[in-house]
């Protein structure tokens, strides 16, 4: 999560990055079937997980439901585990693929958008802040809205690149590792993202768009 | 040469990316100074990429989740807690010992090896069914050991070393035999003192080292053939 002050990245307990010798430490005592271990590998990567399925599928049942697989098929192949590679770019290309299967059974994605299905409680956000105030005013929220409702126009893969790509900071050469394609693939679905938003965004945006204060958002 | 609107949408991934060089992003900042639409082109996506960076509206799990993936995993699991200093130090010093150990069964193997080969040749009877003091069955197929594999080894090693042992001496016995006939036939005597190995080994150069009476006849040089 972002500090609503200055905007620099913060992380909390729960989204901390695992450092990299701690992980493999967890990891090698999982497999020998310790708890508490697994325990912490669980903790340290379950929100993160969950918000990129929760943004992909946008279910939020079912996102709990794939983020609670993609964790139980990640452990359950742990021996297999490659340790050149971070713990979470394996656990969000086994939730990718999970997401893929939720939704290619669902003929309309746009229908079983649960749009409503985010209520300010359940964010678990405490307001503050006045620009925080100031960022959830209806026209902010409003706005929010639209972009969210343009990202979710995006194809799976475009979807997935736009998140993995803003949301986790990740590299192409990253993204590429879990969605499991070159890193030119998946600039080229990033460029194709970002050419849909502009078309997306442009037709319902009002021209006095860029005085709504977002917080931190939309500074340039 | 000023940019076209072509040219920066041509561009814009890069400039947004901060993948543009510096000549390149300084043309791309006077276009957009001079040209709205691109520029609100530019500041539009930027916004919306930031608030997917920065928004968070997402639902949060709930803090059972965890334990309850715990709970459902099929693999049985027990509770390790961390060990304390002395445990460690102690797994330590036994890994230490079992490195130790490891390479100490080699060694001894090798230093039996080196004992039988120097082990004292006259044996009696019965110690042919002994392996290191204890009685063993002999069967067609050597000495059987009742210890561990690499005892195995060294008592087939001893075996052989005995059998090579008993060779030899039989080879010298047979030896000394013929060089006591020789020496008898030489002497007209029957010579009953052992000979030994030594007087085997010097058996072919006895005829080559002349008997006082066999010294040349006064008068001709003395001749030393190597």
């Amino acid at each position: 999560m972002y500090n609503k002050v200055d905007g620099m990245r913060i992380e909390t307990a729960s989204e901390e990055r695992c450092p990299p010798l701690r992980e493999r430490q967890l990891i090698e005592r999982a497999r020998k079937g310790c708890a508490q271990s697994a325990h912490a590998l669980v903790t340290s990567h379950q929100d993160r997980l969950h918000a990129f399925i929760w943004r992909m599928v946008r279910h939020r049942q079912e996102a709990e439901e794939i983020c609670q697989e993609a964790f139980l098929r990640a452990f359950a192949a742990l021996d297999s585990f490659d340790f050149s590679y971070r713990f979470s770019t394996w656990l969000f290309t086994i939730g990718y693929r999970l997401c893929l299967n939720v939704l290619r059974k669902k003929r309309d994605v746009t229908t079983d958008i649960d749009f409503n299905g985010v209520s300010a409680a359940d964010c678990g956000h405490v307001q503050e802040n006045v620009v925080e105030t100031i960022a959830n005013s209806d026209e902010a929220r409003r706005l929010k809205q639209l972009i969210w409702n343009s990202v979710d126009q995006l194809t799976n893969q475009q979807r997935a690149t736009v998140l993995l790509f803003y949301k986790e900071s990740l590299s192409c050469q990253e993204i590429g590792e879990i969605l499991e394609m070159p890193a030119a693939t998946v600039k080229s679905h990033l460029h194709r993202a970002r050419s849909r938003l502009k078309e997306l965004l442009g037709g319902h945006l009002s021209e006095d768009w860029s005085q709504v204060n977002f917080g931190e958002a939309g500074s340039l | 040469m000023l940019m076209t609107c072509r040219n920066v949408r041509q561009l814009h991934d890069a400039f947004v990316d901060g993948e543009l060089s510096a000549s390149l992003t300084a043309e791309v900042h006077a276009h957009l100074l001079q040209c709205p639409e691109c520029q609100h082109e530019i500041e539009m996506l930027r916004a919306a990429t930031d608030v997917i960076a920065q928004d968070h509206a997402e639902p949060i799990l709930d803090s059972g989740f965890a334990s309850r993936v715990i709970a459902q995993m099929p693999k049985p699991i027990t509770v390790i807690e961390d060990a304390p200093e002395e445990v460690v130090e102690h797994n330590r010093r036994s890994r230490f010992i079992r490195i130790f150990a490891k390479g100490a069964v080699p060694a001894a193997a090798a230093a039996l090896f080196l004992g039988v080969l120097i082990w004292p040749t006259f044996e009696h009877a019965d110690t042919q069914s002994r392996v290191l003091g204890t009685s063993v069955a002999v069967d067609a197929f050597g000495v059987k050991s009742v210890l561990s594999p690499s005892l195995d080894a060294v008592a087939d090693t001893k075996q052989a070393a005995t059998s090579l042992n008993r060779l030899l001496q039989i080879s010298v016995n047979k030896a000394g035999q013929q060089v006591r006939d020789d020496l008898a036939a030489k002497a007209g005597e029957t010579r009953t003192d052992d000979v030994g190995l030594v007087d085997v080994l010097m058996q072919p150069f006895n005829g080559m080292i002349e008997s006082p009476d066999d010294q040349a006849a006064p008068g001709e040089p003395e001749i030393v053939r190597f």
